[in-house]
């Protein structure tokens, strides 16, 4: 018996030992990421049964087991995908706010302010020369301000897609590290009795899930068989046990950004923009910058037709004989309406424009003539041999495609165009362009602020006077009118730029508040899982001093067992 | 609920970043004297605030429009008043000269005078503003009225106003025209005197007295009507540089931060945060380790 109880110590020394090394394990990883506390579990092993009666066989390590509550490992996926997607947005808006100004320079509103009060001064003294230059200067500073922040923003874009091939990288490396250890955790715990033993490579799995939950949203599903699936929020499959799926950035089509797609069957992954900085991103590239392009782009298509519709009516301080359209078409001989590559020859309605050759005193055609326009028939060589047939002008499409009304020595102005022609092919008109990607003071206008209209010819005499301010007053009218031309929602330029400054500053502030949330309850979650998973260096201490006693004493075991072991061959001797 | 040294650690840390924050937005609101200034930090705070700058421009720039008003309506004024004692003299000249005791001589040589006269009304009528007419409407491209032959004076200008805009709708005529009624009336009333004086027309001299003297009413209603308007422009200014204190005053209670509220929280997250400092330190202290030696 004494034997025995050599025995029974010795599997305490031994039991004790590996439950120190569960203890040093804990402590090695008191700061490792995504390291789950683990527990020897120590049974008493199987007892002998001797004459009726039950004499114990010491001590087994039963099992080693990871400290884990898959429910709160779930809501932390989750939390960490949407953390992921608030940050990225955060940073991706933080990153545009200079474009939009701020209450020390505001930016657009502020130019466009400057532009209308420019152009107030100039209605008010429309004889002075310098009025005509500042109004030139703040229309360029617009040009300039408009042009440069789109470009700012499409540039921002450009980057956040730029970031999507390195990011599916990281998600496809990560989608192989998780197959991986998937296969190694089938590996080692086959099945049976060891299912979930492998307790580091399931918080290595865990770790990988967590951060690739930071890149994608992903939805998992584990196997009895210490097998996992991870798919999409739409469903399509990414991980299933050693199986992969890679992703990639598929082709841009048109002026879109390329959509994120299955390598292996090219079809785009569905729910990947409601998590992760994978989310952030394609959110971020699709819908707020893009928003920002387009606000942008309807506040510069708005502004130019509309004061564009006004100016080619009217007439500024410099006798212009000549006017060259300055937008061509490539079919003369085709509608007027219908030639796509001009922004807004959609525009032209059947109606007309009015022109006035000043040839006299005495006038030949007091009050002007008007151009008739049909949209759908009427083409731009037709309306060229129409203003011909006026006395004292000629006008022709030149080679470029361009219409050139030339009076000679005699000055040609327009009125009362109700078609929208002049606007469309730009006579006589103050901005060219049609959008935030190629506005720009017109070429006439930039080099001969004189052509700036701010005088109406007579509707009955054709005459022009030099202190006339009715154009200027009428386009002064637009600081403040709510227009829409491109079915956007109406608003005056001031109130659009605000707007947009606006909608950016709830964007960043929306964003500001979900990483808020998130993060806190990140926190709220860490805490939990540390409560549960995490390592308590004090506790172990003492477990360790536990198991150190239970030690010393097994150890005092056999010494006594050696002792008696002694007493007893001491008799035989 | 087990607690984890490392539990304590991150508690300790986001507490220190948030007051962090705390001093970063504390200090920015101090040194701009702004509750915010950009649109991240309020976005709907923001675009109040650039409507009221809009608003603020508008207003700087009615006020200097309605300084052009006044000083092309105050220029009118001056012309107009400098007519009402030619007239007067004229007046004076035709009373005198209807006289049956004086002949064609001293008659011709008070139509001197008369001519002289009414060359002076003619360069007063022809006055220029900053370089063009005053009195020609917007034609401005030659001189407000001219003398034919005879003597009769005709309008040269046209019929449209100069009109300021004092707002981007609103607008307010600056000008008075020579084709005005009372400058016809004195025009074509000093043209009778003088050639009545030539003539030695005793009758056509009586009759320029009532003449002239409606003349001279006309042209004192006309001068009276630009000061309304002068008057009017003057409110007008007034108004809004009222407003303008009041739109002042609204983007300092929309925009000033509190600095007291300010500085009493910049000094509570000062405190917290030498707190957090002081724990982090005391937190190595707090160990097992420290006790098994």
């Amino acid at each position: 018996m004494i034997l025995k109880t050599l025995s029974v110590a010795a599997s305490s020394l031994l039991t004790q030992q590996k439950a120190l090394d569960v203890i040093s394990q804990n402590i090695a990883n008191v700061n490792t990421p995504g390291y789950s506390r683990q527990t020897a579990e120590l049974v008493s092993a199987v007892p002998d049964h001797i004459s009726g009666r039950d004499f114990g066989n010491g001590v087994n390590l039963s099992t080693i087991r990871r400290s884990i509550d898959p429910i709160l490992v779930q809501s932390q996926l989750t939390n960490n995908s949407l953390t992921s997607l608030a940050q990225t947005m955060q940073q991706g808006l933080s990153n545009v706010e200079a474009t939009f100004g701020n209450l020390n320079a505001p930016g657009l509103t502020s130019t466009l302010d400057a532009f209308f009060q420019a152009q107030q001064q100039l209605a008010n003294m429309p004889e002075d020369p310098v009025s005509r230059l500042n109004v030139k200067a703040r229309a360029q500073d617009i040009t300039l301000r408009v042009s440069g922040m789109r470009q700012q923003l499409v540039d921002s874009q450009a980057a956040t897609d730029q970031q999507i091939p390195q990011l599916i990288t990281q998600v496809n490396s990560l989608l192989d590290k998780i197959a991986g250890l998937n296969r190694s955790i089938q590996t080692r715990e086959g099945s049976g009795t060891l299912a979930g033993s492998a307790n580091d490579l399931r918080d290595q799995r865990d770790t990988a899930v967590m951060e690739l939950t930071k890149l994608i949203p992903v939805q998992q599903v584990t196997s009895s068989d210490g097998g996992l699936l991870l798919q999409t929020p739409g469903g399509d499959l990414l991980v299933q046990n050693n199986t992969v799926r890679h992703l990639k950035l598929g082709a841009a089509a048109g002026s879109s950004f390329g959509k994120v797609e299955f390598t292996d069957t090219g079809v785009p992954a569905q729910g990947l923009e409601q998590g992760g900085k994978l989310g952030g991103l394609i959110t971020l590239r699709d819908n707020q910058l893009a928003n920002y392009v387009q606000k942008l782009d309807s506040l510069a298509t708005n502004l130019i037709f509309s004061v564009n519709q006004l100016h080619t009516g009217g007439t500024g301080s410099t006798a212009v004989t000549q006017y060259t359209s300055a937008q061509a078409t490539g079919n003369p001989a085709g509608a007027v309406n219908a030639d796509a590559t001009i922004p807004f020859a959609s525009k032209i309605v059947n109606g007309s424009f009015t022109l006035h050759v000043l040839d006299g005193p005495p006038v030949t055609n007091p009050g002007g003539t008007a151009i008739n326009i049909t949209a759908g028939t009427t083409t731009l060589n037709q309306i060229a041999t129409a203003i011909s047939a006026v006395a004292g002008v000629t006008a022709n499409v030149d080679a470029g495609g361009h219409l050139v009304v030339n009076g000679g020595a005699n000055r040609v102005a327009f009125t009362n165009d109700t078609s929208n022609f002049l606007a469309a092919y730009e006579i006589n008109t103050f901005f060219h362009g049609g959008s935030a990607a190629d506005i720009s003071v017109d070429a006439a206008v930039g080099s001969d602020p004189g052509r700036i209209a701010t005088a109406v010819a007579n509707t009955t005499t054709s005459a022009i006077a030099p202190a006339d301010n009715t154009m200027a007053l009428s386009i002064l009218g637009l600081r403040d009118k709510a227009v829409s031309v491109d079915g956007s929602t109406a608003g005056s330029p001031v109130q659009r730029a605000a707007t947009l400054a606006s909608t950016y500053g709830l964007d960043v502030a929306a964003a500001s508040q979900q990483l808020s949330y998130r993060q806190s309850e990140a926190s709220s979650l860490s805490q939990q899982r540390q409560s549960i998973s995490g390592v308590n260096t004090d506790e172990e201490l003492v477990k360790m001093m536990q198991f150190q006693r239970a030690y010393e004493a097994s150890a005092k075991v056999i010494q006594t067992s050696n002792k008696l072991l002694d007493s007893v061959m001491g008799l035989i001797r | 609920m087990k607690v984890t040294t490392q539990q304590m650690y991150n508690s300790l840390l986001t507490g220190i970043r948030n007051q962090l924050q705390i001093q970063a937005d504390g200090n920015e609101q101090i040194s701009s004297g702004r509750r915010f200034s950009r649109p991240s930090q309020d976005g709907l705070g923001y675009k109040t605030s650039l409507d009221i700058r809009h608003v603020q421009r508008g207003i700087s720039t009615s006020l200097e429009a309605l300084g052009v008003a006044k000083l092309r309506l105050g220029t009118s004024q001056n012309t107009l008043a400098q007519m009402t004692p030619i007239i007067q003299r004229a007046q004076v000249l035709a009373v005198q000269q209807a006289s049956a005791n004086l002949g064609s001589a001293e008659r011709k040589a008070a139509a001197v005078e008369v001519s002289s006269l009414q060359d002076q009304l003619l360069s007063l009528a022809n006055t220029s503003f900053e370089g063009a007419p005053l009195f020609a409407g917007t034609a401005t491209g030659s001189a407000a009225m001219t003398l034919d032959a005879s003597g009769n004076a005709l309008y040269q200008g046209n019929t449209q106003d100069r009109v300021v805009a004092i707002t981007s709708t609103e607008t307010l005529a600056t000008n008075v025209r020579a084709d005005h009624t009372a400058f016809t009336q004195v025009f074509s009333s000093i043209q009778a005197l003088k050639t009545a004086l030539t003539t030695n027309d005793v009758a056509g001299i009586k009759g320029s007295i009532n003449t002239l003297n409606a003349a001279g009413n006309a042209m004192t209603e006309l001068t009276a009507e630009v000061g309304g308007r002068l008057s009017s422009a003057q409110i007008r200014e007034q108004t809004f540089q009222d407003l303008q204190t009041q739109m002042d005053t609204r983007l300092s209670n929309h925009e000033a931060v509190d600095v007291a509220q300010v500085a009493t929280r910049l000094a509570q997250s000062q405190t917290a945060l030498q707190a957090a400092y002081s724990e982090v330190s005391r937190l190595n202290s707090l160990s097992l380790v420290n006790y098994l030696r």
